[in-house]
């Protein structure tokens, strides 16, 4: 978990310094960009720390892909992806699921004047799984001095939710673009089961607190369908010496 | 230093994500049971064995561990005198994984009454907890025609001018019996504060008090209110507007209700309705005996007589370092003979003042001082600033016995 976080702080580190290095470098205090709310590209790419924790993570097998389309200032983004997890304990029981995710939401692009389309933003999404879960019990029942063994199994499970998000969107390499998003995940709500109370919501992650951490890396590939609007710059009015 | 914020923003993003649940109680097992009154809703307190424990225990709320195994249960209310009431009640049980190190966690829910053979039940948290708090509240019809009467020991200070620090605490008293005049004998043994039944057939109930040699009377009078309240309780006949029409006692007075208004209502959970009052005494001297180098030192008295009281003071030869002498309040002076176990007699005589004031309106003895010996005898002292008689009782005389 330490080496993880490593690598982690060390990826947030270099994407914040790519990032507002190119904007340094790019962006002049008086450029202007014409509003247009045409979409100028689709922005598809995936999840690298999905695929990260499926690679080395016994308990943890998933992807997601994410989108976003431009409109002018504001992104839709749409966000689909699959996971399952395995929890294992030695003295009372297993916890398993699997199942997919979807979230749709808005976000808001704070640099404006940039003409690479750099992206520092925030936004909101709303989520929705489906997923199975299965649990296994081994406990001890105290009123009949006997262990337990119980087993239970949900086919079909829906939860929804609500993240605020907020990240960065950088331009590496012609089309290829990478980022991160920070989402706070809050007011899930399960369908009322009949054995099991969710421990884990793809997409959401670990349900035994109010609200939810959750972080991705991505990497896109950007697909335009029209040029950008140009960027232009102001005249600067020359003082005349008296 | 922008490039910092946003790392620290991220590091800390990430610190956030990773603690641990924490396994202590994980199950949400626990039942809390609360006893009340009707209509008042007050807490009462019951004497019910408690099957966790399996003793009787005098509580107004117990917390009952649940089986989570199961999704129902019975609580049997066990009183003395083998009276037992049940209640049956229903849950739901789900079951959540918490960690690794903490396994699973069962959750239980939507607890409900299935039946019982109380006054009333109902299911105020439909949630069991961790370990506080009340679910499900039982309620009994309230006794109607319970009084209740504390007893307690007035007491003042005064140097025979005036009169201060007058308090007045609870007191037992050791009852040989309490009858009343429509059920016998309703009480024996010591007590503090005693609940006793009122006639309902009539607005009138005298009661007998026996305390070794002393009997009170107490006559109260109330109207009857006959009515459906609770519906679980029926028709019951309800007192108020009680009175006292005659005493014995030194003193009676109302308790006073939550609207500190005099008691004249019978309320269950109960109340004082009535407070007896004894006056303190006012002419009890205290004899300390002591040696020769001043230290005090028992002494084995056979017997006490004085001119004013017939017979013996004492019941049965008495070994202490000190005695208590009543003064007669009728006259100015008391003469005591204090006969030892060695047949040796000491005659203590004192005068005094009779300042005709009393502590208390009720009470009507007056306040003693200036306690004088005479005539003056050698080994017999009254203490220097202690010529006023107090109650309890303060030193006031020294006898130097070898």
């Amino acid at each position: 978990m330490s080496r993880l976080r490593l690598i982690n702080i060390s990826l947030l580190s270099l994407l914040s310094t790519l990032a507002f290095s190119q904007k340094s470098d790019s962006v002049r205090a008086d450029s202007v960009i014409k509003h247009s709310f045409i979409p100028t590209g689709v922005r598809v790419g995936t999840d690298l720390i999905s695929l990260f924790k499926t690679q080395f993570q016994d308990d943890f097998n998933g992807w997601e892909v994410n989108a976003d389309v431009d409109f002018h200032r504001y992104y839709l983004a749409i966000d689909y992806g699959a996971g399952s997890r395995t929890f294992l304990s030695d003295t009372s029981g297993n916890y398993s699921n699997d199942g997919t995710y979807w979230r749709v939401g808005v976000d808001v692009n704070l640099l404006l004047k940039d003409p690479d389309r750099n992206m520092v933003f925030f936004g909101a999404r709303y989520g929705k799984a489906n997923f199975s879960q299965d649990l296994t019990v081994l406990a001890w029942n105290q009123f009949t001095n006997s262990r337990e063994y119980l087993e239970y199994h949900d086919g079909s499970v829906n939860a929804h939710w609500i993240e605020l998000t907020g990240g960065l969107r950088v331009k590496i390499w012609r089309a290829m673009w990478m980022g991160y998003t920070a989402r706070f995940k809050f007011g899930l709500q399960s369908d009322d089961t009949e054995n099991i109370i969710p421990s884990d919501v793809p997409g959401y992650g670990r349900t035994n607190k109010d609200s939810y951490w959750g972080f991705n890396y991505q990497i896109f590939v950007r697909i335009p369908v029209r040029k950008p609007p140009p960027v232009t710059y102001k005249l600067k009015k020359k003082k005349k010496k008296v | 230093m922008k490039k910092l914020s946003w790392f620290a923003f991220f590091l800390l993003f990430f610190a956030s994500c990773l603690d641990d649940p924490d396994c202590y109680q994980l199950h949400n097992d626990f039942v809390g049971v609360t006893f009340r009154v009707m209509g008042t809703g007050k807490g009462d307190s019951v004497f019910v064995k408690n099957f966790t424990t399996d003793k009787f225990e005098h509580k107004p709320s117990f917390l009952y561990q649940i089986n989570y195994f199961e999704e129902k249960g019975t609580f049997s209310f066990e009183a003395p005198q083998d009276k037992t009431n049940f209640l049956s009640f229903a849950y739901t049980v789900k079951n959540q994984f918490i960690s690794e190190d903490c396994g699973s966690a069962f959750v239980l829910s939507g607890l409900h009454i299935l039946g019982h053979d109380l006054d009333s039940a109902r299911v105020i948290n439909a949630t069991p907890s961790k370990g506080s708090g009340t679910n499900i509240e039982i309620y009994r019809c309230p006794e109607t025609d319970t009084m209740t009467i504390d007893f307690n020991q007035l007491y003042a200070t005064s140097d025979g001018v005036i009169i201060t620090n007058k308090t007045s605490r609870h007191v037992s008293h050791q009852f040989e019996s309490i009858t009343t005049d429509f059920s016998g004998i309703v009480f024996t043994g010591p007590g503090t504060t005693i609940n006793l039944p009122v006639d309902t057939t009539k607005n009138e109930t005298t009661f007998t008090f026996k305390t070794g040699e002393t009997t009170n009377t107490l006559v109260v009078t109330y109207n009857l209110v006959t009515e459906q309240r609770y519906r679980p309780c029926g028709i019951q006949t309800f007192v108020n507007e009680l009175a006292i029409k005659e005493h014995t006692f030194d003193s009676v007075s109302f308790g006073l209700n939550a609207n500190d208004e005099p008691a004249r209502t019978l309320e269950d959970p109960h109340i004082a309705n009535l407070r007896v009052f004894d006056c303190p005494s006012t002419n009890l001297m205290q004899v300390n005996f002591i040696s020769s180098d001043g230290a005090a030192k028992s002494v084995t008295i056979k017997s006490i007589t004085a001119d004013h009281v017939a017979g013996d003071l004492l019941e049965k030869p008495y070994t202490n370092t000190t005695v208590t002498l009543p003064v007669d309040l009728a006259s100015s002076a008391s003469t005591f003979y204090i006969k030892y176990a060695n047949d040796t007699v000491d005659t203590l005589r004192v005068t005094y003042t009779n300042t005709g004031l009393q502590l208390y309106h009720a009470c009507p003895d007056p306040v003693i001082n200036g306690l004088v010996e005479s005539p003056d005898v050698s080994n017999i002292n009254v203490i220097t600033n202690s010529t006023v008689l107090k109650f309890p009782p303060a030193p006031n005389v020294e006898i130097t016995v070898n």
